[in-house]
């Protein structure tokens, strides 16, 4: 961490000189949209998380009366067969989550893999890497994932698979980037000399400093995988036996316009998350990188 | 110029060399699609209800009786020869119903895409001029939400209060029902019913747009020759538009041409949600039918759309900035 730091912006640290970690969360408290962003997604995390306290409904409890606006009873309102919204807002945001975490991680380890190596290595690896990266980038990612979808069968699985695999290549460009930059540092040379392997400097002495930006990058993943999979739902795609914020939007569309509150809701949720995760994405950008943080204070 | 020209066809030419394996790699992956699929590959191209007769006959012409090479070149041969099979709905070959459709969506990805490039630039100039400003704080505000909403759930938004709510739009389609209009009044028409998609279609186009031409021109602006710009007495408007934005224009058309592939996917929900008749609609409605032929014949059409767009980009970046063509 402190290794990445330039002179100017340890200095701007102040005569007590907080430790790294205390240095980041200020600057990045200072900003107060990513402050707002950390907010969402936390709030949207825990009613997530707490569903089955924040609701006396199932998601797919029947028993209500069909298309009720938002009221007393039904905060969010019900569907077309008498299901509380709020119930399926609630367990919906889990749908959401799980995929948006599992799918991100998928990518960021295959991704940061694949940078890693290509930068690390160079050479023919690096070609080979490149190329595939670079045809993955410009397939038409979200047709190629319903073709899929379609074809495996819409089950959560394939979903967070497809995504998973599909998502990496921006995480393969940044990681790569960092390790081009990173492998000719002195404490890589250190490394070397000690005796170190490859694959022990890759991974324990290039990617923890390279951790920073690829932090930034998950959140971003976990983002662009929330919006495909509500994408996916949307289209009649989702796991049918699993409630998600796109699903819901799906029947939504027949009842547009006598029943809106369907679609308002779980448009919000989904809105929300994917603002909240790209506001802490910019915040941690701008904590992380002195350059930006002096260009969003010109 | 014409000294000039031949590094970027020289460039093009080999960006066209290096598109052909892209090319291959997507047909690769259809064929591979249909091994994947869970059961016979002749049932999954004959749709659930055919005869045994047509599955015999499609086995036959995909040569799956044969070892697997063979029938990796047979469907490579297949599609070089533009044959991508039958679509079991429409009963019509896939080429043939896609190129049908396609007009439709080109119409709206253009209508979307110019609007969103000729604000979204707008914007981010304005933006950039006075960085942190009420004006920029506004702008980016509106930028980050674009970015954020997902496309159908806005368009929903949009029809619930434009249609819904004011009933100042049609909530979907391409004409009006009893419609038989010609000449400009068909013109209006369309155009009534494309304002609403487009608007959606074109946030996230607009968003993305001006958040990377902001930050690009911010960057752009602190260079020297910017300073030289404005003491040689240039008006702002000159510095800005003349010098600054043509050179951070390389990298924002880069980068949006390099997106095409992600972007086009929203042609897909746009037209769901406002049952537009085009490649995105017919994509969503054999997902409904299970028409595999079509799927995977519009997964490859389209690709083939977004290879050549993003050929495009380049030429374009490249005599914009003819450094690019000699790297």
């Amino acid at each position: 961490m402190t290794d990445r730091r330039p002179p100017a912006a340890a200095a701007a640290a102040g005569p007590r000189r907080p430790g790294a970690i205390g240095l980041f969360l200020r600057k990045y408290g200072e900003n107060r949209s990513a402050v707002a962003g950390a907010m969402l997604v936390a709030g949207l995390v825990a009613l997530a998380v707490a569903a089955p306290l924040l609701t006396g409904h199932g998601p797919r409890q029947l028993g209500a009366v069909p298309l009720l606006p938002p009221g007393a009873e039904h905060p969010m309102g019900t569907d077309d067969l008498g299901r509380d919204i709020w119930a399926q807002f609630l367990y919906g945001g889990r749908t959401s989550l799980l995929v948006g975490l599992v799918a991100a991680a998928i990518s960021t380890a295959i991704g940061v893999f694949l940078g890693a190596v290509s930068g690390y290595f160079g050479g023919l690896v690096d070609d080979a890497i490149q190329r595939v990266t670079e045809m993955l980038s410009i397939v038409p990612r979200y047709f190629l994932a319903m073709v899929t979808v379609a074809i495996l069968g819409p089950t959560i699985l394939n979903v967070i698979v497809v995504i998973g695999v599909l998502s990496w290549p921006p995480a393969t460009k940044l990681a790569r980037a960092e390790f081009v930059t990173l492998k000719s540092r002195s404490f890589v040379d250190a490394a070397r000399m000690s005796g170190a392997g490859p694959w022990t400097i890759i991974f324990s002495e290039i990617l923890p400093n390279a951790l920073p930006p690829i932090v930034v990058q998950t959140i971003l993943a976990v983002s662009a995988a929330v919006l495909m999979e509500a994408t996916l739902s949307f289209l009649g795609l989702g796991d049918p036996n699993l409630i998600s914020w796109g699903l819901m939007l799906n029947k939504a569309q027949t009842f547009l316009t006598i029943a809106p509150w369907m679609a308002i809701f779980p448009g919000l949720g989904i809105s929300l998350f994917i603002l909240g995760l790209n506001l802490m994405g910019d915040g941690l950008n701008q904590a992380l990188n002195p350059r930006l943080r002096r260009e969003a204070k010109a | 110029m014409s000294g000039s020209s031949l590094p970027i066809v020289l460039y093009v030419l080999r960006r066209l060399v290096q598109a052909v394996p892209l090319v291959v790699g997507i047909v690769t992956i259809n064929f591979i699609l249909i091994r994947l699929a869970p059961g016979d590959p002749a049932t999954l191209l004959a749709g659930e209800f055919a005869d045994r007769a047509t599955v015999d006959r499609l086995r036959e012409e995909f040569g799956l009786n044969e070892p697997l090479w063979v029938q990796y070149a047979t469907y490579l041969w297949k599609v070089a020869s533009l044959d991508l099979g039958h679509s079991y709905r429409f009963r019509a070959p896939v080429t043939e119903i896609v190129l049908g459709r396609l007009p439709n969506t080109l119409l709206l990805l253009v209508v979307s895409f110019g609007l969103s490039m000729v604000l979204g630039i707008l914007l981010a100039a304005l933006s950039a001029r006075r960085p942190n400003s009420a004006f920029d704080n506004t702008a980016s505000t509106i930028a980050m939400l674009g970015y954020c909403l997902p496309m159908f759930w806005l368009g929903m938004m949009l029809i619930l209060v434009f249609s819904s709510l004011l009933g100042w739009l049609p909530t979907g389609g391409m004409y009006s029902l009893r419609g038989n209009a010609t000449g400009m009044a068909l013109v209006a028409d369309i155009a009534r019913h494309l304002i609403l998609p487009a608007t959606a279609y074109a946030a996230y186009f607009m968003a993305m747009a001006y958040r990377l031409t902001r930050a690009k021109l911010i960057e752009t602006l602190r260079e020297d020759y910017i300073r030289t710009a404005r003491m040689k007495g240039l008006s702002e408007r000159r510095v800005l538009f003349g010098h600054a934005l043509r050179n951070a224009m390389v990298p924002v058309i880069a980068v949006m041409g390099l997106d095409f592939g992600v972007m086009i996917g929203g042609a897909v929900v746009v037209e769901t949600v406002f049952s537009w008749p085009g490649v995105g609609r017919l994509m969503y409605e054999s997902i409904l039918s299970r028409d595999y032929p079509l799927l995977l014949g519009i997964f490859v059409i389209v690709s083939f759309g977004v290879i050549v767009v993003n050929l495009l980009a380049d030429l374009v970046a490249a005599l914009v900035d003819p450094r690019i063509a000699y790297d």
